[in-house]
């Protein structure tokens, strides 16, 4: 079977990092903007989520060096 | 309200963007992580637009996406992808998809794509402006007429045949008329890409953004 190209390791970084700093941006957006519509729970979940993407990325980047 | 899927094979983005979309005032019917899957949820919860993935771990969502328009080609589909490369994107614009959003972009940004895409209208990220340009698309081609130019003009902005038909007074079909010779004249692959041809050509220029610098 003849060898498969190789992805550019950077570039796969970034598309890696895109994701998790996608989602941290997104669900920040919506607390910041929250005017008490959200519920304790939608709050605590969306902090839980920021929290994922950030400690996503910080694995990213250390498997990355 | 627009019936949206999410195929993508981060399982955090895809659900967070479950969450974050259907906040937005979307409806998200389903999500799935592969080819196989995403051809399946598109079968069974038939959306009105998919947001796809380039890519996918049994496959590119470009082959996706071709695959699910010749099922259904009413759906509108959004490609989402981190890649700013060339090749994919004219590869992505070829297979049919109606927009094309890089995840350098805000969520904002995504919203909005998804929301013109699915009022009938196209979107490209501005970030792949440059990249889209070729000097082949570019170079030796006919100028477009002033009514062409006002029917890409409304269509850069988002609107969709229907409303420019209504605005400047003449049938849908006579508007998809007039893009399909633009189309032609520009050597453009689709109208997506022809919006961008003619901006870059200066043919078209669009209204500056509230937030542009």
């Amino acid at each position: 079977m003849p060898d498969e190209p190789q992805p550019d390791p950077l570039a796969k970084l970034v598309h890696d990092l895109r994701s998790p700093l996608t989602i941290a941006e997104g669900f920040a957006q919506l607390l910041a903007r929250d005017e008490g519509g959200l519920t304790p729970d939608q709050r605590a979940d969306f902090a839980n989520r920021i929290a994922g993407a950030m400690a996503d990325m910080r694995a990213i980047l250390d498997a990355a060096r | 309200m627009t019936k949206l899927v999410v195929i993508d094979d981060h399982e955090a983005l895809r659900s967070g963007l479950e969450v974050l979309l259907s906040q937005a005032g979307l409806d998200v019917v389903g999500a799935a992580g592969n080819v196989a899957a995403g051809m399946d949820l598109v079968e069974h919860a038939e959306p009105d637009l998919a947001l796809v993935d380039i890519r996918l771990p049994d496959g590119s969502g470009i082959d996706l996406t071709r695959q699910l328009l010749q099922r259904r080609p009413e759906l509108a589909v959004v490609l989402y992808t981190g890649d700013a490369d060339a090749e994919l994107l004219y590869e992505g614009l070829d297979s049919g998809a109606r927009g094309y959003v890089l995840k350098a972009g805000s969520m904002d940004e995504l919203l909005s794509a998804i929301n013109q895409v699915a009022e009938g209208g196209s979107y490209v990220d501005p970030r792949l402006d440059r990249i889209l340009l070729s000097p082949r698309a570019t170079s030796h081609v006919p100028q477009l007429s002033p009514r062409e130019r006002e029917i890409m003009h409304l269509m850069a902005e988002g609107f969709t045949a229907e409303q420019i038909g209504d605005q400047i007074t003449v049938s849908v079909e006579t508007v998809r008329t007039h893009v399909r010779n633009v189309i032609r004249k520009l050597q453009a692959r689709n109208r997506v890409h022809a919006i961008a041809i003619a901006l870059e050509r200066g043919e078209i220029q669009l209204e500056p953004q509230p937030g542009d610098a």
